[in-house]
């Protein structure tokens, strides 16, 4: 990549260089280099992009096991990958756990994230920095980092969360979450609790992105229209929805998409909570592709065709947004 | 940055920003001190696991999981001692070659498409740039098996150049869409002066475009050396032993989890460290970067 980098590299300088010389033609500048900037971006992603993309498909129809890996020619079962998913409880169990997931995850990233961009947005010069900083630090960590650090936090013996329900009085833990004892009660088995700390690790972790992205919008609004809100009468809500929001949309949009990106195909948080792939009930469509293309035998082929499927659904519901997105644009 | 200064109200106006001020004033007081303390509950909030794992990374093993918690030890350097004999450090020069190079071709290649992408739109840019984007949809998941067995047929599987190729295709498409949102931003009027000049495009972009977007290129370069830092998946799958990065050398203590998680919460730390010391030195342009991008 690097070669095809530096090739279009030297294309471009030859291509330019004679401007220099003096004034040139206007045409010659405006119609071809454009392309020749492109050029390499497009190569670049095209060759190691669309190219897997394509093996991708073919695997995705193949049975691929250990063998073809080495080599050997892969042997054609046709829609049988798709058939088999589409029939498997697991992968119904995992399609359900990834949208609902991604839905709680998104919603509460932007809310969260925009309450705290808000928040320090009012703040005084200090104490905004203070709290920018902290949560961009948690921004920063490395997922593995956060989400060990998550696990240890509920972790079944040491772990600080069951300690602190312990001390909890014992009627309220008891009415409110159904269990009074909770020494050495184990998080991470079943979905719904394991769910509960995934949705607590990737929030916590995402929305100060949010939150600065929002803080930076909201600076670029002159703050007499806030004024003129607050005189017309208008509360923090009705200023928000009145004001913000609508001079805020674009930015609203674009991380709306990347939120809904990233939290469909959250995986080493779920790797590491759910203990690696031992437990399917766990998966979410990306931990199950990785699943059936890792374990041993490999099955590569159905691993393709999972992601594949996730890769539709993405899709499809990103599409809408983003041509929104740029039609928007297109507008101003 | 972009804030607007105040303009001075027109004269039919004052009254109205006056009384503005006025109202302002007058609930400044009891509300600033709600506004204090939840400022400090939510620094606490996300403050309190990190605290946890760097109080976690000085103690010994026997005081990292006891019931309850233990708050009150001596602290100890022997599991950073410990993880610097773990042979540490080729994961971190891993790390930082594979993070720095793909962030150094992520911005080379990334500024030229995006003044392709804007100032000097090509065709159908727009489908190009939904292509960018829509490159993000696909599951790392999908292109690791293909990956997998192209580097293992060129011999690159456990290097870091391969992986240095990955992250870079991995950030390009972000920080197109960011760059291109900063050149939107600019002041048509300079680059018409530049162009009625003759400058090359080369030019262009190298002496006006460049400082212009400086701290929109810093921030866009920080986060995509914070992703490839970060990023777990292509790691643990690309590498064996030779070119295993730092987050693959903190799966090795999960596996033998529960026995090692004091010397698990120094690893951490350390693996943390590099993006702190990167948040904490580009806060400013961070923060400034995604200002210029956020709103037109």
């Amino acid at each position: 990549m690097t070669d095809t980098a530096l090739r279009s590299g030297t294309r471009r300088g030859r291509r330019t260089a004679p401007a220099r010389g003096g004034p040139r033609p206007r045409g010659s500048r405006t119609r071809l280099t454009p392309y020749l900037l492109l050029a390499p971006t497009l190569v670049v992603i095209a060759g190691l992009l669309l190219y897997p993309l394509y093996r991708m498909l073919v695997m995705s129809t193949q049975d691929v096991g250990l063998r073809e890996i080495r080599g050997e020619p892969a042997e054609s079962v046709g829609a049988a990958n798709f058939r088999e998913i589409l029939t498997s409880e697991v992968f119904w169990q995992a399609l359900r756990n990834t949208v609902a997931f991604a839905a709680v995850a998104v919603s509460a990233t932007l809310v969260l994230g925009t309450l705290v961009g808000l928040l320090i947005h009012r703040l005084g010069r200090v104490m905004s920095t203070t709290v920018v900083i902290s949560t961009m630090l948690a921004w920063s960590m490395p997922h593995m980092s956060v989400a060990t650090v998550w696990r240890w936090l509920f972790d079944e013996h040491g772990g600080v969360a069951n300690w602190l329900l312990n001390q909890a009085p014992d009627w309220l833990t008891g009415a409110l979450l159904g269990r009074a004892d909770w020494s050495g009660y184990s998080w991470f088995l079943d979905p719904l609790p394991l769910y509960f700390v995934l949705t607590l690790a990737v929030v916590w972790q995402s929305f100060p992105f949010i939150a600065v992205s929002v803080l930076a919008g909201l600076k670029s609004i002159p703050g007499e229209l806030f004024e003129a809100a607050r005189v017309d009468g208008a509360g923090p809500w009705r200023s928000f929805w009145q004001v913000t929001f609508p001079l805020l949309k674009p930015v609203f949009a674009v991380l709306l998409v990347l939120s809904i990106i990233w939290d469909f195909k959250v995986f080493t948080q779920l790797h590491v909570l759910a203990g690696g792939i031992g437990n399917p009930a766990a998966y979410n469509l990306s931990l199950y592709a990785y699943a059936e293309a890792f374990r041993s035998p490999p099955r590569m082929g159905l691993g393709s065709a999972i992601a594949i499927v996730l890769a539709v659904i993405l899709l499809v519901i990103t599409v809408f947004y983003v041509r929104q997105i740029v039609r928007q644009e297109d507008v101003r | 940055m972009l804030e607007t200064a105040p303009t001075p109200p027109a004269s039919g106006e004052a009254s109205h920003s006056e009384r503005a001020a006025a109202a302002r004033r007058r609930t400044r007081r009891p509300r600033s001190l709600g506004v204090a303390a939840l400022a400090w509950t939510v620094g606490l909030v996300f403050f309190f696991p990190v605290l946890w794992m760097f109080l976690t990374g000085f103690k010994h093993e026997s005081e990292a999981s006891t019931t309850p918690p233990t708050w009150l030890f001596v602290p100890t350097f022997d599991q950073f001692r410990a993880i610097l004999g773990r042979d540490f450090l080729p994961y971190f020069l891993n790390s930082l070659t594979a993070s720095v190079l793909s962030t150094v071709l992520v911005v080379v290649l990334a500024v030229p498409a995006a003044y392709a992408l804007s100032l000097a739109p090509v065709r159908r840019w727009k489908d190009a740039l939904f292509f960018f984007i829509s490159t993000r949809m696909m599951p790392p998941v999908a292109i690791i098996l293909p990956l997998y067995i192209i580097a293992n047929n060129i011999g690159l599987l456990d290097n870091v150049t391969m992986l240095s190729v990955v992250y870079t295709v991995m950030n390009l498409p972000i920080a197109v869409w960011m760059i291109r949102s900063f050149l939107v931003e600019l002041p048509a009027e300079v680059l018409e002066a530049s162009r009625v000049d003759g400058a090359s495009i080369g030019t262009e972009i190298r002496r006006i475009i460049l400082p212009m977007i400086a701290p929109g290129v810093a921030a866009t370069a920080l986060i995509c050396f914070i992703f490839a830092w970060n990023e777990f998946f292509f790691a643990v799958s690309l590498t064996s032993t030779k070119a295993a990065t730092v987050p693959v050398f903190l799966t090795g203590f999960i596996t033998a989890e529960g026995l090692f998680l004091a010397q698990l919460s120094a690893a951490s730390m350390m693996a943390a460290l590099p993006v702190i010391l990167a948040g904490w030195v580009a806060q400013k342009w961070l923060v400034r970067g995604l200002s210029l991008g956020a709103v037109k």
